[in-house]
């Protein structure tokens, strides 16, 4: 602290918080919510934002981000998905159109156009209104909005290189590179380089009220920040990205803030937020830095694998929802599913992009890859098929930890034969009896798709139609969670009953030769 | 000093006397397979079709099949036979079905519909737990005559069994019955039978193994590393591996101790010195007949790290598998994993280096190798014998360098038998050729030595000696690995 104070040579740089009053507490709500909103309505999953998570599904779309100054800017559109060209300034109204009714004006750029989102009332409109507007550059004035999107601006720099596993002690090295920041926000490209570097930023933060502030520090690798020369969090180490918090009492007036910060290899990351009285959530620092250059992004893409030819392509690897043992299918109906070969069971359907190898298909391939796409309705991981004493036995349920690689009770996976289009009829065996699950996708605007369970043999078996917290028959289909519609067709009646962890749906099912249940998946995502 | 410098210029001489010096295309000749842009033959397994068409699995969890495998590189057209499998490495051919051992199960695969594309997946067992670590590799032999697989499971990570069976071998029949076979498994790069059926697979240097080696799996043994005794109490195990797991091996020892107190502990058959003939032993092959040169039933064992096949000698001695070491070539395209020899003389050898670099530079590579008809000048075996070792060649030898003790040397060490990562290269010593008798025949050379360890690789560099027309040896190191030392 002595040190920064008697050599600091950089102009302090302006607090923003203390500017902003009511009115703009008040925006810094809105945008808030808009920003849990656009996670809620899962725009977050094609459109990228600055510092947000990799929108992967966007990739493959050709999704419009929401970076650099887009607002009030004319861009190119058709009317009417292939239609005719047009113009259309990114505005409320354009925005709000473009929700409400997105095949109206389809950025020319896309893929495809935005499937419909869930719906969105007017109030939440504004809240996403407001948020995307705050991702635009420039379109905030100075010291009103920044209480959302957070800047430290005119703060200071130095870059130092070297490959340490810890934090070095700064003051003893000498930078190879200093200056000032325009962007006032904390960037880890400030290096201008991906590997072996050090950096420290410093400046200074005026808080209005006097108060105790929580700071959350991510970094890959290890940084540490210092308020008024205090270490509030330590977060050192070679390592991913990891969030660490910390509070400190901040006096009203001038607060300095000293970020320091080193990467080793691989892939880097910087993200600063602080909250307290009157802040909701203020970005202090983010990235920059391309993802995909280093080993270790956040999310791995680079290697959609995409069904081609009017054909189904699987996917048998490591795949993050499932266990050890998920075997991901991807139709060209844009459905998709992830089947468990431990749980015998559909354990997660979602629209859109299928998965990326990029996990397991570079360097060593440590993971669980994440499915692309959209529209994600992760089901029960539990056995689909069991036998049961009776309709009241509890449902047997699978050890879910990391190291668990367990496996349905009385069951054994057989395989899996490929029919027309490559399509997988899922094997199964539960005795003699032999189960063949096999599902027949839909293609729409929401592409949904059919299940078909054959049993062949004898004995009386459960079927787990559903199981989830909320199950509730609407019409003649069930409403299963959120955003699944369920319609079954079986010979005997399906059974509501309360299960450990929720509402169970079962079919029991009687096979003397053979039995046939369908069940139909539909996105209901109003 | 006068006969050092008579033998300075019978080199001299010997060295005008030949043409240029002679390299390993004067003897084999590779041909790379050319793949087509899209497809990332990162290979995995290799077997033969019944049609003539080599499939090739991959990491990435395709099978590719080559057409015209045997045939110029040209009329070479690599097709699509099937995707979505969990990185198999191990395919064999056999009664109809194409066997793939994947991470996670082995599986018996078809073209039923003959449209060149597999469709049917039959498990035939996933008995063996997985937990999504990337180490955790299984590969898979060729059936053995009493019509078994041999799979062996690499641990979770290098110290850790986490899931049942990681560290072990299992053999897997054709009924889709686990039999859990031996335990001690760190690190495996392939596994496949020698001529006699006998089942080897080679582990990698790290815990409980100082380098990698080549190691002989028989029933019940135990192959070094502990981790996979956490299973005993499955009732599996304790069927067919007895009720009690074997003694726990004292770390910091060495292998000829712990050999004494863990009865089923089977020492390396061949180890395979780490950064001297490589860094990571992988999959071999045999020629089982004379058209890949004078090298019948000798294992050509792959590094991954160094893309290189070193001939493995082995022989018996009390019982035990040993046997020496010699680089046989060098040059491939990618990291060496799996290798196949196709009777008509050709030997297939895949690989990629993704996750551990490699020398050969590529991604991933497939190369045929041919004899080109010319014998190299190797040697050809490597016996033990009470007071030495015995040299065969493959060409007549020159009686004068090849009687001569200073035509060879020897250095001797091991390594230490340890819980932690790997070991230098340990208790050196330096065994002495005491008299080199060239055989009648002129092919073959009895060493006498003194200072013969046992359990230590022993180093024999045969630089002075001269074939018939002055040529040197190929590759004149030979690493002899002697658990025994035989009593006559």
């Amino acid at each position: 602290m002595k040190t920064r104070c008697t050599n600091r040579v950089w102009l302090p740089i302006l607090a923003v918080v203390s500017l902003a009053g009511h009115l703009a507490a008040a925006d810094a709500e809105l945008i808030a919510k808009g920003r849990e909103l656009f996670q809620a309505k899962i725009c977050t999953t094609c459109h990228q934002v600055p510092g947000g998570p990799p929108a992967l599904a966007g990739v493959a779309m050709k999704a419009p981000k929401f970076e650099g100054n887009f607002w009030g800017q004319d861009r190119d559109v058709t009317l009417g998905f292939g239609g005719k060209d047009a113009k259309a300034k990114f505005d409320e109204a354009y925005f709000i159109e473009s929700i409400r009714n997105p095949i109206a004006k389809v950025v020319k750029s896309a893929a495809a156009p935005m499937p419909p989102p869930p719906a969105v009332n007017d109030e939440e409109m504004k809240a996403l209104v407001a948020y995307v507007k705050s991702l635009s550059d420039g379109t905030t004035p100075a010291g009103a909005g920044i209480v959302a999107k957070g800047a430290l601006k005119n703060f200071q720099y130095r870059v130092y290189n070297g490959s340490w596993s810890n934090l070095p002690d700064f003051e003893k090295l000498k930078p190879v590179k200093s200056g000032k920041a325009e962007s006032g926000i904390a960037d880890t490209n400030l290096s201008e380089t991906r590997d072996n570097f050090g950096l420290v930023i410093e400046g200074e933060l005026e808080v209005k009220t006097k108060g105790k502030y929580t700071f959350n520090l991510g970094s890959d690798d290890g940084s540490r920040l210092l308020v008024n020369g205090v270490p509030v969090v330590v977060n050192d180490g070679v390592h991913g990205v990891v969030n660490k918090n910390g509070t400190a009492t901040l006096d009203a007036g001038v607060n300095l803030i000293r970020i320091e910060y080193f990467e080793k290899s691989g892939g880097e990351h910087l993200s600063l937020d602080m909250s307290g009285p009157g802040i909701k959530k203020l970005q202090l620092a983010h990235n920059t830095a391309p993802q995909g250059g280093g080993n270790k992004p956040a999310i791995a893409t680079g290697n959609p694998i995409v069904p081609e030819n009017n054909e189904a392509v699987m996917y048998r690897n490591f795949i993050e929802g499932a266990s050890p043992r998920g075997i991901g299918v991807g139709y060209p109906e844009n459905v998709n599913i992830c089947f468990d070969a431990n749980a015998l069971n559909i354990v997660m359907t979602w629209h859109g992009a299928f998965m990326d190898g990029a996990k397991h298909w570079n360097g060593r391939g440590q993971g669980f890859q994440p499915p692309s796409g959209h529209y994600m309705i992760k089901l029960k991981r539990a056995q689909a098929i069991a036998v049961l004493p009776d309709a009241k036995a509890p449902w047997p349920e699978l050890k879910l930890g990391d190291n668990d690689d367990d496996r349905a009770k009385g069951l054994r996976f057989r395989g899996y034969r490929l029919v027309e289009g490559r399509r997988p009829v899922f094997k199964y065996t539960a005795g003699e009896t032999v189960i063949e699950d096999y599902v027949t996708p839909e293609a729409g605007a929401l592409p949904a798709f059919t299940r078909q369970l054959t049993l062949t043999g004898s004995g009386k078996y459960y079927y787990l139609a559903a199981a989830d917290g909320f199950i509730e028959k609407q019409g003649n289909s069930w409403k299963v969670g959120k955003n699944l519609k369920l319609t079954l067709d079986s010979p005997d009646a399906p059974i509501l009953r309360d299960g450990a962890n929720g509402k169970e749906l079962l079919v029991p099912v009687i096979v003397d030769g053979k039995a046939i249940l369908r069940a139909k998946y539909e996105w209901d995502l109003n | 000093m006068m006969k050092k410098l008579t033998l300075i210029a019978g080199l001299l001489l010997a060295g005008f006397t030949t043409q240029a010096q002679p390299k390993q295309e004067d003897y084999y000749k590779f041909t790379r397979i050319p793949l087509p842009e899209n497809v990332v033959l990162e290979a995995g397994g290799i077997a033969m079709l019944p049609n003539g068409n080599l499939a090739v699995s991959t990491r990435r969890g395709d099978i590719y099949t080559v057409s015209n495998p045997l045939g110029k590189a040209d009329d070479m057209k690599v097709k699509l036979f099937a995707r979505g499998l969990h990185e198999p490495l191990g395919i064999h051919w056999s009664d109809g079905w194409l066997y793939a051992t994947q991470r996670c199960e082995v599986t018996r695969i078809k073209d039923e519909d003959g449209d060149g594309r597999a469709d049917v997946f039959e498990t035939l067992t996933d008995g063996w737990g997985i937990n999504g670590d990337y180490h955790e590799y299984a590969f898979g032999s060729q059936f053995d005559p009493e019509g078994n697989m041999w799979v062996v499971l690499c641990l979770t990570g290098s110290f850790n069994s986490n899931t049942p069976y990681r560290g072990w071998c299992v053999r897997v029949n054709k009924k889709g019955e686990m039999i859990p076979t031996a335990s001690g498994i760190r690190s495996p790069g392939g596994i496949g039978l020698n001529h006699l059926g006998d089942v080897f697979y080679s582990d990698n240097q790290g815990p409980w193994n100082g380098s990698s080696s080549l190691k002989h799996l028989k029933a019940g043994s135990f192959q070094s590393h502990p981790a996979s005794y956490k299973w005993w109490d499955l009732p599996l195990v304790k069927k067919h591996m007895g009720p009690n797991p074997p003694v726990v091996p004292n770390s910091k020892s060495r292998i000829p101790v712990e050999r004494e107190r863990v009865k089923e502990y089977v020492p390396p058959a061949c180890v395979l010195p780490h950064a001297k003939l490589g860094n990571s032993t992988s999959g071999f092959a045999f020629a089982n007949n004379e058209k890949f040169g004078p090298f019948k039933n000798q294992l050509l064992v792959s590094d991954q790290s160094h893309s290189n096949v070193s001939r493995v000698v082995l022989e018996k001695v009390n019982g035990v598998y040993q046997g020496a070491a010699i680089l046989f070539m060098t040059g491939f395209g990618s990291g060496n994993i799996p290798s196949y020899y196709d009777p008509s003389g050709a030997l297939f050898v895949g690989g990629s280096d993704r996750g551990w670099g490699a020398r050969g530079g590529k991604r991933f590579a497939l190369d045929r190798v041919n004899w080109t008809g010319k014998v190299p000048f190797e040697i050809h075996e490597m016996r033990a014998k009470p007071d030495g070792f015995e040299l065969t060649f493959t060409h007549e030898i020159d009686p004068k360098t090849a009687g001569d003790v200073a035509s060879y040397t020897m250095k001797a060490w091991t390594y230490i038998l340890q819980s932690s990562y790997g070991s230098p290269e340990v208790d050196h010593v330096t065994p002495k050729v005491t008299a080199a008798t060239v055989a009648a025949d002129k092919k073959s050379v009895r060493l006498k030595i003194d200072g013969l360890v046992k359990g230590h690789v022993h180093h024999l560099v045969s630089g002075g000696i001269r074939s018939k027309d002055g040529l040197p040896l190929l590759h004149p190191n030979a690493y002899y690995t002697l658990n025994e030392i035989p009593k006559k």
